[in-house]
């Protein structure tokens, strides 16, 4: 399902789209100019708040540095928004681990960090504006380490494709932005607590609870305990 | 809130939610209806063959009620056949003169004056286009003809290269060839009454302005006074004093309207005479009371009664004035439940073509060759327009016909508080043709405006029936009930933005005319 489906989606439930008022075909179409840019932001948040709260398959994906003989520091890939494990591999299969307790302890630790050349045993985190990575001791030779991450899912753009295998969990979460998006496009009296609002609703849990059961990949256990036939 | 267009434009401060807020234009209005529609597009129906200037549109239709049209583009008078078929009658008029007409009944043709008076009086008898006599040894000319009382009066004349724009020439009775400029009425020296004679205006003012209203002949002089024509006979002819404070300004900016004389006085208001007559001169008489920015300071226009469509027109430069009687006197219907307001009667007329409305011509008049009546002008280049045009390529063929109308200001005292919701509604339409109807909102504090171009939808596809257009053969085959023409169809939009108050304009920019019921904002 694309974003543009989503929002259509979104729209239909709440009958935005209806009778004569057809879909949306773009999002340079106007006419629903306030309801696509809030629709836009309920799925963003939902998918934020997915992305935080736990791991999706979607995210999964595997980033290299190609690390360079004197080169301490290293850019991590720009859709890079977390460690799926905390490890690098490098080109003999070994793993590298983060640093216990991260540059300030290595600070404490090898005050000649920054100019310790070896084979690379640690990295840390050494960021920025950007997410980047330091290796301890720094490369003194050429090497390829490799890494599983999680890559961003966020949707910006018409045709990008929601996070989800299958359309049924895809439906699942046009169901839960679309109750947010409910209570951020009407009047809601004035509340500013959306959220408090969506934890009380029925329908917003129930869409949650029905996508995760759909994400696991497996039947959901209906008992307890062994089964004796 | 549901915002309906039943009533015109009204540029004061605060408009009625029905009425066009300023600067408003080119929607029309109708008896009894609410709806927004566009005006009809200009048809260009024909271009003179040298491309000067259209300057007089004149018609005649005699008993037999056979019709020409002629047309004078700068120095040539032209018959023309309301297409492209266009034959020199006249090919050595003054081009700077402005050729009217007046038909005289009993020998059956066509008075032709001139605003400019550089052309003396000429006739029209559907065959050839001469100066004609009258009786006067010296050249004769008018700004103004009619017919009245079984004669032929010329107003605002001048005789020779004597001009005497106070005077009024009335024919010999039943003769519209015989004038006499020596022999006034009453004091002149009559036998059988018969006789020709002239009158000269009271306030000695030039005459800008001849009506025939209710079996009354009523004249303007410039800056002046209205008079009506009282007596019937050479004896007792006289003009009586109607209004002294009429001021009307213009040579062809006063015009009956059926029930009443309307006309432009000086500032450019433009009043109703039987208000007037009724009440004096008070605002209540001032019919352009509702558009005082687009009348400020105007000193011209010609005043056209459109009759069939019950409005008057008064062409100004780059504008037409659209005053629809229906709406002055019956009220403008303001919702959906039959209620009525005494709103404004007004539109504006606005044309992307060069021209922009700056015309020397317009005439309410029978289609040339066909049956319909319509209104026609011209341009500086020749070019002859039917203002209620029909076709789908807009304004001559090439230009869209823009519409704008706006609304007052919308806030919490409205029903509407845009701090605390999302601006959104919905427009209920008639299925007419496809194009975006634009609903802008700004927003006051913002200073920001959001646009939703709403699609609205025209006929559907032809009707398929039992899986196909075609089913038994024929796309009639148990009717074409699907084709959807003028149903009633709905379209919801929402805006971005947040403030207390916010103002609306509609708008759109095309060659189609659909017909918008109303919009309605939540």
């Amino acid at each position: 399902m694309t974003f543009l489906e989503c929002l259509n989606r979104i729209f239909r439930l709440n009958g935005l789209i209806r009778g004569d008022t057809d879909a949306l075909t773009s999002f340079n179409q106007t006419q629903h100019n306030a309801s696509l840019t809030v629709a836009k932001i309920a799925v963003q948040d939902e998918l934020i708040d997915l992305a935080a709260d736990r791991m999706i398959d979607y995210e999964r994906t595997t980033g290299t540095i190609t690390a360079v003989a004197g080169t301490r520091v290293y850019a991590l890939p720009t859709d890079f928004r977390a460690f799926e494990f905390p490890w690098l591999q490098n080109s003999s299969t070994r793993y590298l681990y983060e640093y216990p307790g991260g540059l300030k302890q290595l600070e404490i630790d090898d005050p000649l960090y920054l100019t310790n050349g070896g084979d690379p045993v640690y990295w840390y985190w050494d960021s920025t504006t950007t997410k980047q990575i330091g290796l301890w001791p720094f490369p003194n030779g050429a090497d390829t380490l490799t890494f599983r991450y999680q890559q961003s899912i966020l949707v910006e753009d018409s045709t990008d494709v929601l996070p989800f295998h299958t359309d049924e969990e895809s439906y699942a979460f046009a169901g839960m932005a679309a109750r947010r998006f409910k209570f951020l496009f009407e009047d809601v009296n004035n509340a500013n607590d959306i959220q408090g609002i969506l934890d009380k609703d029925n329908s917003y849990n129930r869409y949650r609870v029905t996508l995760y059961n759909l994400m696991r990949g497996e039947q959901v256990k209906d008992g307890y305990g062994n089964v004796y036939q | 809130m549901k915002v309906f267009y039943g009533a015109g434009l009204n540029e004061n401060q605060f408009p009625h939610p029905a009425e066009a807020a300023s600067g408003s234009y080119n929607f029309d209005l109708q008896k009894d209806s609410n709806y927004l529609t566009p005006r009809r597009p200009i048809d260009l129906d024909g271009t003179a063959p040298n491309a000067a200037e259209i300057r007089g549109i004149m018609q005649l239709i005699k008993r037999d009620d056979s019709e020409t049209t002629l047309v004078q583009a700068g120095n040539i008078v032209y018959k023309w056949n309301g297409a492209s078929t266009w034959s020199a009658v006249a090919t050595a008029v003054t081009s700077s003169c402005r050729l009217r007409d007046c038909y005289w009944p009993l020998d059956d043709y066509m008075v032709i004056t001139d605003l400019e008076k550089k052309q003396p009086v000429m006739k029209w008898d559907a065959t050839s286009c001469v100066t004609m006599t009258t009786g006067l040894s010296n050249s004769l000319y008018a700004k103004y003809a009619v017919v009245h009382n079984g004669r032929l009066w010329l107003f605002n004349i001048a005789e020779s290269s004597t001009t005497i724009p106070h005077m009024a020439l009335a024919s010999a009775f039943e003769s519209a060839t015989s004038f006499d400029t020596t022999r006034r009425a009453v004091a002149g020296s009559f036998v059988t009454g018969s006789e020709a004679f002239y009158m000269l205006t009271p306030d000695l003012k030039p005459i800008n302005g001849v009506v025939l209203h209710q079996q009354e002949l009523v004249i303007s002089t410039e800056g002046g006074r209205l008079f009506k024509l009282s007596g019937d006979s050479t004896d007792n002819y006289a003009w009586l004093p109607y209004y002294t404070q009429s001021a009307a300004i213009g040579d062809e900016a006063m015009v009956s309207g059926g029930n009443d004389v309307f006309y432009m006085r000086t500032g450019g208001n433009i009043d109703g005479l039987a208000s007037t007559d009724r009440s004096g001169d008070v605002a209540a008489d001032d019919l352009s009371r509702w558009i005082p920015n687009s009348v400020s300071g105007l000193t011209e226009a010609i005043a056209v009664y459109e009759q069939d469509a019950q409005r008057v027109l008064f062409f100004i430069a780059d504008r037409v004035l659209v005053l629809y009687k229906d709406l002055l006197y019956g009220g403008c219907l303001i919702d959906e439940k039959g209620e009525k307001g005494r709103l404004s009667p007004w539109s504006i007329y606005k044309t992307n073509l060069d021209f922009d409305f700056s015309v020397s011509a317009a005439k309410y008049m029978r289609q040339p060759g066909g049956g319909g009546y319509s209104v026609w002008f011209g341009d500086a280049s020749g070019k002859v327009y039917d203002l209620n045009g029909s076709g789908q390529s807009g304004d001559g063929g090439t230009a869209t016909v823009q519409m704008t109308r706006n609304l007052r200001f919308l806030s919490a005292s409205t029903g509407l508080d845009y701090r605390k919701r999302i601006p959104r509604g919905r427009v209920e339409y008639v299925r007419v043709g496809e194009c975006d109807f634009s609903i802008a909102l700004q927003f006051s504090d913002e200073y920001s405006e959001s646009t939703c171009a709403v699609p609205l939808k025209g006929t559907t596809a032809d009707g398929s029936y039992f899986g196909g257009p075609y089913y038994f053969a024929g796309t009639t085959y148990f009717n074409m009930g699907e084709s959807g023409e003028r149903y009633l169809s709905h379209a919801g939009f929402s805006h971005v933005g947040k403030a207390d108050v916010v103002t609306a304009s509609f708008s759109t920019d095309t060659n189609i005319r659909y017909q918008v019921n109303h919009v309605e904002f939540l």
